[in-house]
């Protein structure tokens, strides 16, 4: 009993880090309100009443179709909450927003007909996300954070709500494998069932392959195979290997073969990738390059809530950071040029190639190495930024002072461990250490 | 994690796997919860049917339109407004509910190809019909040309002011 709920807990709370829930948060809600932006939901208000065919949650509790004028404002609402839940700004709200009006909008339209399934993955993963602290990593809440000092931990709370999602897509494989075998037990495989499904679909491919019986069968054992066995994914590693991305492409085949779509689904695969080790595997060749340093005020506030923020931004980690109060003998020994005092005053950045920069300048080839900071570079080569950005950095480094820019004071931080390995740890940096 | 945290994560993580294991162990439907039981019953070879919605548009003669794309019957798209056709046929008081529903279509159409000032000529009925054709032999693709009957389910004819 102790092992599996040790394997229990070890499989829902093991610890890591934000980044992979922070990704899927910001491209899950990207693609969604992409999605949803074009469409105009307030139009099922015109619908008439011999449609309604209530399901579940709107039967039960007597849920209307509301007046379009009020739909048009919650639906305004409500993909403004999605579009906030992407990028990850005032996060907690805007993501429990998002699951509050989404069981209705998500929902609306399945009481006219058709009730599409795959739909309810997507409403139950927005309120996976909703319980979830997606918001601590890739967010601007984060960045707002670290501007601050704070950097989340390691935790078991960026990973329940991953493998959660990994959890509702294995079970609705496994029971589309599993009504498959009940309603027509073997049957579903053996006879022509696929053949005829086939020629239901009636695109040229599929009336090409229900030609051919023994394929129609082959299709139709690994289809209740994948399906039946989705559940592996979530026991064994290997066995992810296999079944997540042969389960990916049986949608695609559908979708070629048979012109049938599972988007809404297929977006939750976005789960299964491990976005962090991608990202080191991608940014390897960029990491090897010669990094950047930076050397700043360490008993500074704001130097510190900018380092915190440049830390974030830096997701390929080709930038070193000294601080020139507690680093200095080792900056010395390593970067002979630079003055103690000056590197107080101004922040300054050494590049790859050995100059070194100050204020605005320093920020500006800090710009060229975090990717992040790409899409701001055109405009701070506009004529004139350079100028207002060397007066604007000069007034603030002015009113700069050690009393005047405290050490953020930080709250305590549950780090570590998984659900029973919290613990509280109180920061500790350059200048409570002085 | 705190245990208040720890109590919410555990909370949320039984709900979904109890809601689903349910309904895959009871074979029932709670939407957002599901059995997914399509494609589960087994396709026999046969006659094979389908509805087809039309719209009627002036000529000589009259000719036949099929409403299926998007702009013709918005906010639904074919799949699900065949199957809300299917599931109104189902139902008790179909005769009835069916013509309100065709009604419905065709005045939305209608009020849309007004309000957008669209080339599309006006629709004086609208026409759900149930196809069959030969499904036997998987050499026999669906096709117009293999369409053995046409049933006229129901018809709505607008009324002349608005032709």
């Amino acid at each position: 009993m102790a092992v599996l709920r040790q394997r229990w807990e070890r499989f829902w709370f093991e610890p890591s880090n934000p980044t992979d829930l922070g990704v899927c948060r910001l491209l899950f809600f990207g693609i969604f309100f992409t999605y949803y932006l074009s469409q105009d939901l307030s139009e099922w208000a015109t619908v008439s009443q011999a449609f309604w065919i209530p399901i579940s949650y709107f039967r039960d509790f007597h849920l209307p179709v509301l007046p379009r004028e009020v739909l048009d404002v919650f639906q305004g609402i409500w993909k403004a909450a999605l579009a906030l839940s992407c990028v990850g700004l005032w996060t907690r709200v805007s993501t429990l927003t998002t699951f509050v009006l989404g069981v209705y909008f998500i929902g609306l339209p399945h009481n006219f007909g058709k009730i599409h399934h795959l739909d309810a993955v997507v409403l139950l993963t927005c309120g996976i996300f909703a319980l979830s602290r997606c918001g601590d990593g890739w967010s601007v809440d984060r960045l707002v954070r670290a501007s601050r000092g704070a950097r989340p931990a390691a935790s078991g709370e960026y990973t329940w709500p991953i493998r959660l999602v990994w959890t509702l897509m294995a079970l609705a494989f496994f029971g589309a494998g599993v009504s498959k075998l009940r309603h027509s037990g073997l049957a579903w495989i053996f006879s022509e069932n696929m053949t005829m499904v086939m020629m239901q679909a009636n695109t040229p491919l599929s009336a090409r392959i229900a030609q051919f019986g023994w394929l129609c069968r082959l299709i139709a054992a690994g289809t209740v195979l994948f399906e039946t066995g989705a559940p592996l994914a979530l026991a064994s590693r290997r066995a992810r290997w296999v079944i997540m991305p042969g389960l990916f492409l049986m949608q695609v085949g559908i979708r070629v073969v048979m012109h049938v779509r599972f988007h809404s689904l297929m977006v939750c695969y976005l789960f299964w990738v491990p976005w962090q080790r991608l990202g080191r595997w991608l940014t390897a060749p960029l990491r090897r390059r010669a990094s950047h340093a930076v050397f700043y005020d360490g008993a500074c506030g704001l130097c510190q809530g900018t380092v915190g923020l440049l830390r974030s931004l830096d997701v390929v980690g080709r930038i070193t950071y000294w601080d020139a109060v507690n680093d200095w003998p080792a900056i010395r020994r390593n970067f002979l040029h630079l003055d103690q005092a000056a590197c107080l005053k101004d922040m300054h950045v050494t590049t790859a190639r050995g100059r070194t920069l100050m204020g605005f300048d320093a920020y500006r080839a800090l710009a060229w190495s975090l990717p992040l900071g790409w899409p701001l570079l055109p405009f701070l080569y506009l004529p004139g930024v350079a100028w207002a950005g060397r007066r604007l950095y000069g007034a603030i480094a002015a009113q700069r002072s050690r009393a005047s820019c405290p050490m953020p004071v930080h709250p305590p931080t549950l780090t570590g461990g998984g659900i029973h390995g919290a613990q509280r740890t109180v920061r500790t940096d350059a200048a409570s250490v002085k | 994690m705190s245990a208040r945290r720890a109590w919410v994560a555990q909370t949320a993580i039984l709900v979904v796997l109890g809601g689903s294991l349910y309904c895959i162990a009871t074979d029932t439907e709670y939407w957002p919860f599901s059995q997914y039981e399509m494609y589960s019953q087994l396709e026999r070879s046969g006659p094979m049917s389908d509805l087809q919605l039309v719209g009627v548009v002036d000529g000589e003669p009259p000719s036949e339109v099929p409403m299926k794309g998007p702009s013709t019957i918005r906010p639904f798209d074919w799949v699900r407004l065949r199957r809300a056709f299917q599931r109104i046929l189902e139902q008790p008081d179909s005769a009835t509910r069916l013509r309100v529903a065709l009604q419905d279509c065709l005045v939305r159409y209608e009020a849309r190809r007004v309000a957008r000032h669209s080339r599309r000529q006006p629709m004086r009925a609208v026409r759900l019909y149930r196809l069959w054709w030969d499904g036997v032999s998987p050499r026999a693709p669906r096709s117009a040309d293999r369409i053995m009957r046409r049933e006229l389910l129901a018809e709505v004819v607008a009324p002349v002011e608005e032709i």
